[in-house]
């Protein structure tokens, strides 16, 4: 069987994003994690745990964004 | 009454739900596969051809503009009725009081200078992105004839024209599309926010600011740990370039993404379905606005920190 050029391109294009996403889920989820205790431990303190946990996930998702990004070149780019 | 309307509503609902899984998969054969490319398409007006996300922008900033002329009109008028704020200036003075408290809450008396930058960034993200969601936005536009790739059958109803399932040599060109799916205007914001913290920087620590990047004065005099210093000024260098890329693909990325899911989403299951994704890309759209003011306010707090100073 011929593999052709599409063929590769989509793989690595699903490649891509689906091992990017690996690292920053458990990143989004470990910030979660430690938001919801902070929160549960300090009811009080939401506010400022909120906006840190915010920052904190827009960090982590900024690299699972990477491979979106790889993925969308791969398809529509290259 | 209100119970019939209810239960009516429930019924139509779940009827939507159940033909469109029918049709859904099977409707393959009627439903138009979205065409998605990630430049902006462009039509032609008169010898130029404009962008689809420059019409997307202007919109956006009428839109903005015009809801805050309108939310102030009572208070710039000087009336007395702005001093009991009714309908929109309540929603306008409500959204401006929730981002004024958060900045200051974040950022302390340094906030006063950056509010108007801050909270531009937040409300044009904002805009920009829920304009989207807006019937008509990547869906009406011109037929045009494709030049490469694969294209749809047309078909004319009355006066429009319709692409239809099927092999064919056209392709729509939408009127409108959100400004963030655009790379150039994430871009361009992210190069204000960057810009705007080494302007910051320099206000509050003078010249000196750049020592921060390029720490010769260390290199001289600090021996060892100066040539240290020096190599973590280059690291923060680069990180500066860093920011740029990350900002503006972060909102790309994510607009850009929340596009082709919608697209997607309608042409597999037309009804219903593409409401829960609607709901899913208002959340985005927020957070993306919320993120991106948060990011510039975070990494100006730590340029107008000063090096080595402890608060």
């Amino acid at each position: 069987m011929e593999i052709s050029k599409d063929v590769i391109k989509l793989l690595a294009a699903g490649l891509a994003i689906g091992l990017g996403a690996i690292g920053p889920g458990i990143g989004i989820g470990l910030v979660g994690l430690g938001g919801a205790q902070a929160t549960g431990r300090n009811p009080d303190a939401s506010g400022i745990v909120l906006t840190n946990m915010i920052l904190a996930i827009a960090f982590a998702e900024a690299v699972a964004i990477y491979a979106l990004v790889v993925a969308l070149i791969l398809i529509f780019v290259a | 009454m209100k119970r019939v309307v209810t239960v009516l509503a429930v019924i139509i609902l779940i009827g939507l739900c159940a033909f469109s899984c029918i049709i859904g998969p099977v409707g393959q054969n009627w439903v138009v596969r979205p065409h998605i490319q990630m430049a902006a398409e462009t039509f032609p007006v008169g010898p130029v051809r404009v962008p689809n996300t420059l019409v997307g922008l202007l919109l956006a900033d009428l839109v903005l503009i015009g809801l805050f002329l309108a939310g102030t009109r009572h208070i710039r008028a000087g009336r007395p009725e702005a001093m009991v704020p009714r309908g929109l200036q309540n929603l306008v003075e409500a959204v401006y009081e929730f981002l004024v408290n958060f900045l200051r809450s974040i950022l302390g008396e340094r906030a006063e200078k950056m509010l108007p930058l801050l909270i531009t960034f937040f409300l044009f993200i904002l805009v920009a992105n829920w304009i989207e969601l807006f019937p008509g936005f990547d869906t009406v536009g011109l037929i045009e004839r494709v030049h490469e790739g694969e294209g749809h059958a047309v078909r004319q109803v009355g006066l429009f024209l319709f692409l239809t399932h099927g092999p064919g040599e056209y392709r729509l060109v939408p009127f409108l599309r959100a400004a963030n799916t655009d790379l150039n205007v994430p871009l361009a914001l992210a190069l204000i926010s960057v810009f705007m913290t080494q302007v910051y920087g320099v206000q509050a620590l003078g010249w000196g600011y750049f020592s921060r990047f390029i720490n010769i004065k260390a290199l001289i005099s600090g021996g060892p740990m100066g040539v240290m210093d020096f190599l973590v000024g280059l690291l923060e260098t680069i990180s500066e370039f860093i920011k740029i890329v990350s900002f503006g693909f972060r909102l790309f990325g994510n607009i850009f993404a929340g596009m082709v899911l919608l697209l997607v989403i309608s042409s597999l299951v037309p009804f219903v379905a593409p409401v829960l994704f609607y709901i899913l890309e208002l959340f985005v759209g927020a957070v993306q606005a919320l993120v991106f003011m948060m990011l510039t306010a975070a990494f100006t707090a730590v340029a107008t920190a000063g090096h080595g100073e402890h608060h």
